[in-house]
């Protein structure tokens, strides 16, 4: 895709999430504040109850931390959009696509990329409204090197994420509505991704068996880099088995993709 | 240019009883039928004709339209746009065709249309001077060009329609396909987009394919039509020579001076025709087209006739009676 085209669908994700301003800072307030309001509480009523100062090398004003960054980096990795391409198969649109002399999946994913960079941007406001009000936590350990690993993880995770929920999406050309999946699929990557808690609360084989599937990779690896980063293998590994996952769902995603397009209809005869 | 062979498209149609006892059966056991969209059709179009594809509801031009535009894959056949086969997307291929869909908007919908034409001056990657003069014509041909700045969803109609043909014609495609270009739109707003198309077609002489319900969009912009019915051919020619194959009779209007008396019902033998109308002073009748003389000359004689005239059936009931035809 030319750059100037990517450039392009930037600017017009960015005026369309402008546009509604409503949407925009609603979006804000519920998605950002209320994931972390609800996780806070949740945690501080735990440490309370039993009265640690510490749980699985986690302080309360660690994981206080740990909640804020998950949407930021979950909403830049997944995208605010969860069926942008269900959508399209469904609905007959993807029609104005395939007439494009342009690959589909890499206009969908600049589009999708645009957009989470515009939610992102939301999520970066409350991060520094809470270094405002809480200070620097202990737990943030932001380096050079570790901010670039960490840029790259996101970089990748999105790259995976997009493949992955492409495959899923594309069931829409057999089946009418795919909804239901996407949000199974986002449950699914949520919890086992450690956006619901800390990978480490896992069991140990639990997080043994997660290391080699894509889910970790798309929320916990990424956030360890900002909160005091990891050895260099551990980090060679999880970049190899992202570059393993990246490749496998993108071959099978043009393999569903050749299938798909050809029972694609368009709505209508 | 366009040349298509015994192309055929079979859709596999989920049948769906209503009620919800047949709503969770159909949870567990799904029941198919196959839809013949396209049986075994051809055609040829050249650069700079216009041929208007005409057929009933589900006739199948919508998905004739949309396998020529590579939007779907054919069952079987052959089918070569400009020398690609269209289902295989190149984007060479794609570079140089346009769909423009009336029932469908393929705009950005939540986008101003200036937008969304830098969008495709992008996709198709078009030099900005060659990019600025096409804009230039197309919303001064279409008197849209205050428009420009406006979200397309809150556009008119027609309006909308103007600013897909835009959208479609900015790259300057060698064929276009159109499927109901105007359906829906005033009577105002129809014949400034004829119009257009005619100018276009003047100007680009680019390949084109039409459908639509309207016969005047037929008569206008056609000089050849393709009549397809169940998925398949059965007329491709000239929209005037429809006249010479199927039109078997002509109808003939006398008027004459006595006019407080009604004719005789039977004033008309049945072999020569069949009277359609009657009052006082004035009788029309369908005669057989071989019968034409004999007719006239019989009722020159019977009644004291000041005016006669002969005309040929309505062109849209000929094409009607031969999309319905079984």
């Amino acid at each position: 895709m030319p750059f100037s085209l990517a450039v392009r669908l930037f600017a017009l994700e960015f005026k369309r999430a402008f546009a509604y301003r409503a949407e925009f800072w609603l979006g804000f307030v519920g998605n950002a504040l209320s994931q972390f309001a609800v996780a806070y509480l949740l945690w501080a009523a735990v440490f309370a109850g039993i009265g640690a100062k510490e749980m699985n090398g986690f302080s309360l004003r660690d994981l206080a931390l740990y909640y804020l960054l998950i949407p930021l980096v979950e909403c830049v990795v997944m995208g605010a959009e969860m069926s942008h391409i269900s959508d399209e198969i469904y609905g007959g649109t993807l029609t104005r696509y395939l007439l494009y002399p342009v690959s589909f999946f890499r206009f969908k994913y600049v589009s999708s990329l645009a957009q989470s960079l515009v939610f992102a941007g939301q999520m970066a406001l409350v991060a520094a409204a809470f270094l405002f009000f809480f200070g620097i936590p202990p737990a943030f350990h932001l380096t050079g090197i570790g901010f670039c690993l960490g840029a790259l993880s996101v970089a990748l995770g999105t790259v995976l994420y997009f493949a992955l929920a492409a495959c899923l999406e594309m069931i829409a050309f057999w089946a009418d509505n795919v909804w239901s999946v996407m949000i199974l699929n986002r449950l699914i990557l949520h919890f086992l991704g450690g956006g619901l808690l800390p990978l480490v609360f896992f069991p140990s084989a639990i997080q043994s068996i997660l290391g080699f599937t894509p889910f970790p990779y798309l929320i916990s690896f990424p956030l360890r880099f900002l909160m005091g980063g990891m050895a260099a293998d551990e980090a060679a590994f999880g970049f190899g088995v992202m570059v393993f996952w990246i490749g496998a769902l993108y071959a099978l995603a043009f393999w569903i993709w050749r299938r798909g397009s050809r029972q694609y209809s368009g709505v209508g005869i | 240019m366009i040349e298509v062979r015994n192309l055929s498209k079979i859709f596999r149609v989920h049948k769906k009883e209503p009620g919800f006892r047949n709503s969770v059966r159909s949870l567990f056991r799904r029941q198919w039928h196959q839809v013949h969209a396209l049986k075994s059709v051809s055609l040829r179009v050249e650069a700079g004709e216009i041929v208007g594809l005409v057929g009933a509801n589900g006739a199948g031009k919508t998905t004739l339209v949309k396998c020529l535009a590579g939007v779907l894959h054919p069952t079987s056949g052959s089918a070569k746009v400009l020398g690609f086969t269209p289902w295989e997307r190149r984007d060479e291929f794609r570079r140089q065709i346009a769909l423009i869909m009336g029932q469908k908007a393929q705009m950005w919908w939540d986008l101003p249309a200036a937008d969304g034409f830098l969008l495709l001056r992008e996709i198709y990657r078009l030099p900005e001077a060659e990019y600025k003069k096409s804009l230039e014509e197309l919303t001064a041909a279409l008197q849209i060009g205050d428009k420009l700045t406006t979200q397309i969803r809150r556009l008119s109609l027609g309006e909308r329609m103007k600013m897909e043909l835009i959208a479609a014609l900015l790259h300057k495609p060698k064929a276009v396909f159109l499927d109901e270009p105007t359906i829906g739109l005033d009577l105002t707003a129809q014949r400034a987009i004829r119009d257009f198309l005619l100018r276009y077609r003047e100007s680009h002489r680019p390949a084109m394919l039409l459908t639509s319900h309207y016969m005047e969009d037929i008569e206008r912009l056609c000089e050849r039509i393709v009549i397809i019915r169940e998925g398949e051919i059965v007329y491709d020619g000239g929209l005037r020579q429809v006249l010479d194959h199927h039109a078997t009779h002509k109808q003939i209007t006398v008027r004459w001076t006595v006019a407080e008396e009604k004719p005789p019902e039977d004033l008309l033998p049945s072999d020569l025709g069949e009277i359609l109308a009657s009052e006082p002073g004035t009788l029309k009748a369908k005669v057989p087209r071989r019968k034409i003389a004999e007719a006239s000359s019989w009722l020159l004689q019977k009644l004291p006739v000041t005016d006669l005239s002969v005309e040929e059936e309505d062109i849209g009931t000929i094409i009607e009676a031969l999309i319905r035809k079984r």
